[in-house]
């Protein structure tokens, strides 16, 4: 794209399915998830990316929604909440997530579970202080983070019980 | 809180690059990885009427570590620096920075030489670039040039960057023998722009002396400020018998920081002075534990 | 069964943590239009709006200003109207010639999309002709000050006077006076989600249905109505998931009348989403007050009496009456027995931002002034602040105890039951006092300087008119509750859940809550003010316990038996004598309805399974609470670690204690916000200088800490359940304990707290001034 225009054809792979769309040159990829793809659970909470509500993966590294043009995505790989689960239900940091009551009102929780997972892929065996750091980017105003914080440290239990459990087999 | 209309290009090489920015000047704005201009367009504090995005340079892509300097093109992301071990063993002031700017989200797609460029007093690159003499390799469709820290920071998100260049890479010294480097904020909370960020390189002979000390500091005034210690009554002492308290003090009583929301002038003169007698401690400590290994191996 | 006081996880979570829920923002109608409000950059000014470039834009469909809206949508309704506000106004819907603070709404474009409609935004030309604003609180009850309300005599909105005894010969008495000039600064509730609206005519129904993010759409279904000059019943109010309430989305704003007016004229679904920017300047705020309090005691610490005047900061207009205000001047006695209390305050209109109740809702500001005066007391008589706290608290025997004074629901304040000290005991051994104390003294000597704050406070909760409720058994055997009072994410799909499962004896995941519509139950009042646990689960339990008689009635014919004989069990109704002897719930709804065609076969009992209750407390039931923290500082940087806080609670009988804590957390870290960071700050021009989240700080995971809570109950005798409310005990406390902590901490530096937030820059000046000050003879 060696020519300005005011809209950009783009190919996005969100959550393993691919889309080719035509977008305005200025919609932010959380817009573009939201609205064209009608993938709500990505949430807006602030649009200058203090808050992190809208945090996704990008080829795998975290990224602000609504710091991102959706022209900038062409060719990439985007994961949201709603690829967190598998075919074999929930992500264990989802149901972390609930079983650690890690959220009151949930508008902030999608964007919790993506950096969590993304952490978790990255850090097996987080202390309290690395994960309240990987989390200190992301606002939560109901639940004052302390079972947030306890969720994260139980999946990576499960995680690494599950992966030695997979070793073993 | 949605961009303004603009055009969006994203040229496939440099020479496209370079193009695009002859023809629209101060109407385009690059974008790499966009954690500063996506909120200026949110908030419409910015307009431009071209968005170039330079992700599409292969070139901008690159990190080359060589024996004396560390070449960083422009795509490449903060988050390197947290992740990089060989990296961080180069330039481990940055590795010791990189942590404190905003949150690994923001770090995952914001460039090392984008937050450069945005120039924010305050934040922690450009203090580090500043304190390491970094070099800023500079393309536009009339040639090349490099421009060294000192000269590219001009004031609060100024630099000597004229609108038709491009920064095609920043080059950092890497870590020299002998020498120990710090970095140390003070910040609302963690991941905030510093209150002010102070960075210090010490280096030691043989002996433990001190043989020269720098330090820089952001967030006392428009840009991060260097200041030679090197002929101060540091050299020549061992760091612990170094006045290093009313050295600070002198350095810190000729900032003439601001006040804002978030601080007064006067508390960051006084932190600016705590800090960087924390650092250049620091620093020393490094240098000698750097000497010790030197000397082991 | 047992669901009442299990730590049950929530019914609402699978579809929140898999990105499945359903916020104002995910509601999308076809045809649907999108308004964006333009809003004023002046604190005060005469405008004209040239809105003809706005127009012109390609994909703008209409531009509103004040003179297109229905007469009877162009002021809001005050929605709590209390007679001790002698002054009040409303704001306008959109700025009929004046605007009186920065962000006050003046148009609305509509627009195919946000894009475009923000666009149009910048193409309306608004001309301000300045006036003097109004900003510094104590400057605008001088005769020179201008006024923000030109048809008034003054900026003032009303003065309340509380008292109870006779203050002023209990301080001739007194052997120790203390008095504190207290200031507690602006912030706001800043939920996650911000608020938005979607509106559209039913045309089937000949309806209007709104969408929003209320915690009172029976108050906006009455407001719309009146709009729109329409019978409630063609206005219906919906809530989706709501992410965060904390009071202020407890109130009518300008664009929950406004956007459905628009649906209306257009005849096209609208929606409306506020930014962030938007939900900092213009979403209502709270907390400025300045008090000058003195309190009176005797040798020993107890207190005497408390008297001053404090002054409380209203904004531009009076949306939620005089509430806050009045919530600090019943409250400044707490737990503590004050026999002699008189206290004035001045309510004031200035240029800024109106104020609505925010979580704590004037309580933190009460239980501040009156901690940092014990505080002070103890300093003064050198009297350990646990001692000093303990000698003036209400024993457990003395409750019910008559505070002496009139509350703020007319009746005589009475707090129901408690045992502070108790909770104080609890706390002080939770953090091992004695010991921490030694540590703390031993560790100032290696330069490390740590303090200890303790802090009591009551909270009125659970206050009245109603709650009603309408319950169901389903032909299936499952059980539908529906009530009026929404969620925004309290989790009351699963407390009320869990209260009708124990009464009608079937499992937890057999109850359905629905809410969040007003076609659900003909009335109701609210999510707020921690009352619908209690308000509203009382009214579940005892719709229940009629569903329960009646399945025991009807068992009783089926079963050849009487009703006495009968127990509700495993979703059957099942003999008691012998549990063998049962029949399904499933089976009794299915009699009870017939067959098409035949006779009712019950028909002394009438057709189905349905009931509807209510329950109205007598007045409101009081929670209390004790919190205790450790603090470190830095006297070079002066950053404070909060290295433990302790919440002992009384709230009650719990339902689900999982919930209650995460209440309580969370209003511990609205707390360490409102200590350290939360700050809406204005220029001398009225100019809001905190419009990002950059300029706005709140607090992060890296700032609260980690809450050591427990819980200590006297159940209330209020209702049924022996509830108390546990949604803003967590915050109330916080801001006192921390400054207590950290001036504890820096008493070496002679460091004097006296207002929140403080940053580490504030704490530093602070320490500066005390130190050049302080009569101390240096070592």
């Amino acid at each position: 794209m060696n020519t300005p225009s005011k809209r950009t054809q783009i190919s996005i792979t969100v959550n393993g399915k691919t889309y080719s769309r035509d977008v305005e040159a200025r919609r932010t990829l959380a817009d573009f998830l939201r609205e064209d793809l009608g993938l709500t659970g990505t949430h807006i909470g602030c649009e200058h990316g203090a808050c992190g509500a809208c945090t996704v993966t990008v080829d795998g590294m975290l990224a602000r929604s609504c710091l991102t043009l959706a022209s900038q995505m062409d060719g990439c790989e985007i994961r949201t909440v709603e690829g967190l689960s598998g075919p074999n239900g929930l992500h264990p940091i989802q149901a972390a997530f609930k079983e650690h009551h890690a959220l009151q009102c949930g508008y902030c929780t999608p964007g919790f579970l993506v950096t969590a997972a993304a952490m978790l892929e990255e850090t097996q065996d987080p202390t309290e202080g690395q994960v309240r750091d990987w989390l200190s980017g992301n606002i939560c105003r109901c639940t004052g983070y302390q079972f947030i914080v306890d969720a994260v440290l139980s999946a990576a239990e499960t995680m690494r019980s599950e992966t030695e459990e997979r070793d073993a087999s | 809180m949605k961009p303004p209309v603009f055009e969006f290009a994203a040229p496939d090489s440099l020479e496209h690059c370079l193009d695009l920015l002859e023809r629209y000047g101060d109407e385009a704005k690059p974008i790499a990885g966009g954690q500063s201009l996506m909120p200026l367009l949110n908030l419409r504090m910015a307009a431009p009427a071209v968005v170039i995005d330079i992700a599409r340079v292969p070139d901008f892509h690159a990190l080359r570590i060589e024996d004396r300097t560390v070449r960083v093109g422009p795509m490449v992301r903060q988050r390197v620096m947290e992740t990089n071990t060989d990296l961080r063993a180069r330039v481990p002031l940055l590795a010791e920075a990189v942590g404190l700017i905003g949150h690994v989200a923001t770090r995952s797609r914001g460039t090392i030489v984008g937050s450069m460029c945005h120039a924010d007093p305050a934040a922690e690159l450009p203090v580090c670039a500043t304190l390491l003499g970094a070099e800023f390799a500079v393309a536009s469709k009339g040639g090349t040039r490099t421009i060294d820290a000192d000269s590219f920071f001009l004031d609060a998100l100024m630099t000597t960057l004229e609108p038709e260049e491009i920064v095609t890479g920043v080059h950092l010294p890497t870590a020299m023998p002998g020498v120990g480097y710090a970095f140390d904020e003070v910040s609302r909370r963690r991941g905030d722009f510093a209150l002010v960020a102070v960075a210090a390189a010490v280096g030691l002979s043989d002996d433990g002396l001190v043989t020269s000390a720098d330090i820089a500091i952001g967030g006392a005034s428009g840009r991060p400020e260097r200041f030679p210690l090197t002929e101060t009554a540091l050299s020549g002492r061992r760091i612990e018998e170094a006045p290093l308290r009313e050295i600070a003090r002198e350095v810190c009583d000729r900032l003439e920081p601001e006040s804002d929301l978030h601080a007064s002038a006067d508390y960051r003169r006084r932190i600016s002075e705590e800090l960087m007698t924390r650092v250049l401690a620091d620093a020393a400590s490094r240098a000698r534990k750097d000497l010790t290994r030197e000397h082991a191996l | 069964m047992g669901q009442f006081g299990k730590r049950q996880v929530r019914a609402e979570d699978d579809r929140l943590i898999t990105g499945r829920g359903c916020y104002i923002d995910d509601i999308t109608l076809p045809n649907m239009a999108h308004i964006v409000v333009v809003r004023s950059q002046a604190a005060h000014a005469r405008i004209t709006v040239d809105t003809s470039d706005a127009r012109a834009l390609d994909g703008v469909i209409a531009v509103f200003t004040a003179e297109d809206l229905p007469e009877a949508a162009r002021i809001l309704p005050d929605c709590h109207p209390n007679p001790a506000l002698t002054n009040p106004r409303g704001p306008s819907v959109l700025a009929n010639g004046l605007v009186r603070y920065v962000g006050e709404p003046i148009a609305a474009i509509v627009a195919e999309n946000r894009y475009i409609a923000e666009d149009a935004a910048e193409l309306v030309q608004v001309d301000y002709e300045t006036e003097a604003a109004v900003i510094d609180l104590e400057k605008a009850l001088t005769k020179q000050s201008a006024r923000v309300h030109e048809d008034l005599p003054s900026n003032l909105a009303a003065l309340i006077n509380i008292a109870t005894g006779n203050a002023d010969s209990a301080f001739a008495k007194a052997h120790c006076v203390v008095k504190e000039r207290l200031e507690i600064q602006r912030g706001a509730g800043q939920a996650m989600e911000t608020r938005g609206v979607v509106a559209h005519w039913n045309r089937f129904e000949d309806r209007m249905v709104v969408w929003n993010v209320s915690q009172v759409p029976y108050v906006h279904r009455t407001a719309i109505a009146n709009a729109l000059g329409l019978p409630e019943r063609q206005v219906q109010v919906q809530n989706p998931d709501v992410g965060g309430g904390f009071g202020y989305k407890g109130l009518t704003y300008t664009e929950d009348i406004l956007v459905p007016v628009v649906a209306r004229q257009l005849d096209r679904p609208v929606k409306w989403i506020e930014d962030r920017r938007e939900h900092l300047i213009a979403s209502y705020h709270e907390r400025t007050q300045i008090h000058e309090l003195e309190m009176a005691t005797t040798e020993d610490g107890t207190i005497l009496g408390i008297r001053g005047r404090f002054y409380h900061d209203t904004g531009a207009y009076t949306p939620w009456g005089p509430v806050v205000p009045l919530l600090t001047a019943v409250n400044i006695p707490g737990p503590y027995r004050v026999p002699n209390y008189a206290v004035q305050c001045d309510i004031v209109y200035t240029n800024t931002t109106p104020v609505a109740p925010v979580r704590g809702a004037g309580r933190p500001q009460a239980c501040y002034v009156t901690e940092r005066l014990l505080d002070r007391v103890g300093k003064e008589l050198g009297i350990d602040p646990a001692a000093l706290r303990k000698r003036n608290l209400i024993t457990a025997e003395e409750y019910p105890y008559d505070v002496g004074f009139i509350s703020r629901d007319g009746t005589r304040r009475t707090y129901d039951s408690g045992n502070v000290p108790a909770l104080l005991d609890r706390a002080l051994e939770i953090l091992d006092y004695d010991n921490t104390l030694a540590d703390c003294a031993k560790l100032r000597t290696e330069g490390r300087y740590r303090g200890i704050g303790i802090a009591c406070c009551v909270e009125d909760t659970g206050l009245g008119p109603f709650e009603e409720v309408g319950m169901s058994i389903e032909a299936d055997g499952s059980v539908t509750v529906r009530m009026g009072t929404p969620s925004q994410g309290q989790g009351q799909k699963t407390s009320f859940a869990q209260v009708a499962a124990d009464i009608l004896g079937v499992p937890f995941d057999k109850v359905k809550v629905l809410t969040g519509n007003t076609d659900l139950v003909r009335y109701s009042i609210g999510t707020f003010a921690s009352r619908a646990g209690v308000v509203t689960g009382s009214a579940v339990s005892i719709a229940a316990n009629q569903l329960k008689e009646r399945a025991c009635a009807i068992g009783a014919v089926l079963l050849q038996t009487s009703p006495e004989e009968l127990d509700l069990k495993d979703g059957k109704v099942v003999l008691k004598a012998d549990e063998t002897r049962s029949i399904d719930l499933a089976q009794i709804v299915h009699t009870s309805l017939g067959e098409s065609g035949n006779p009712l076969p019950l028909p002394d009992f009438g057709p189905g399974m349905s009931t509807t209750a209510s329950f109205s407390p007598p007045t409101n039931t009081f929670a209390t609470g004790c919190h205790a923290a450790l603090v470190e500082v830095d006297p070079a940087t002066c950053k404070v670690e909060i290295l433990r806080y302790i919440a002992v609670e009384d709230f009650g009988n719990l339902i689900n204690p999982l919930i209650v804590d995460g209440q309580v957390i969370g209003g511990v870290s609205l707390g360490v916000g409102n200590t350290f960071f939360e700050k809406a700050v204005y220029d001398s021009e009225g100019q809001i200088l905190t419009g990002t989240f950059m300029d706005y700080l709140v607090a992060t995971s890296m700032d609260v800490p980690r809450v050591e809570i427990d819980h200590l109950s006297t159940p209330s005798p209020l209702n049924p359940l022996g509830m108390k409310g546990a949604g803003q005990g967590g915050t109330i406390p916080v801001p006192a304990v921390i400054s207590s902590a950290v001036e504890n901490a820096l008493e070496p530096f002679g460091v004097h707290l006296c207002a929140v937030p403080f940053s580490e820059s504030d704490l530093f000046q602070n320490l500066r001034n005390d130190d050049s000050k302080s009569t101390r003879k240096s070592a």
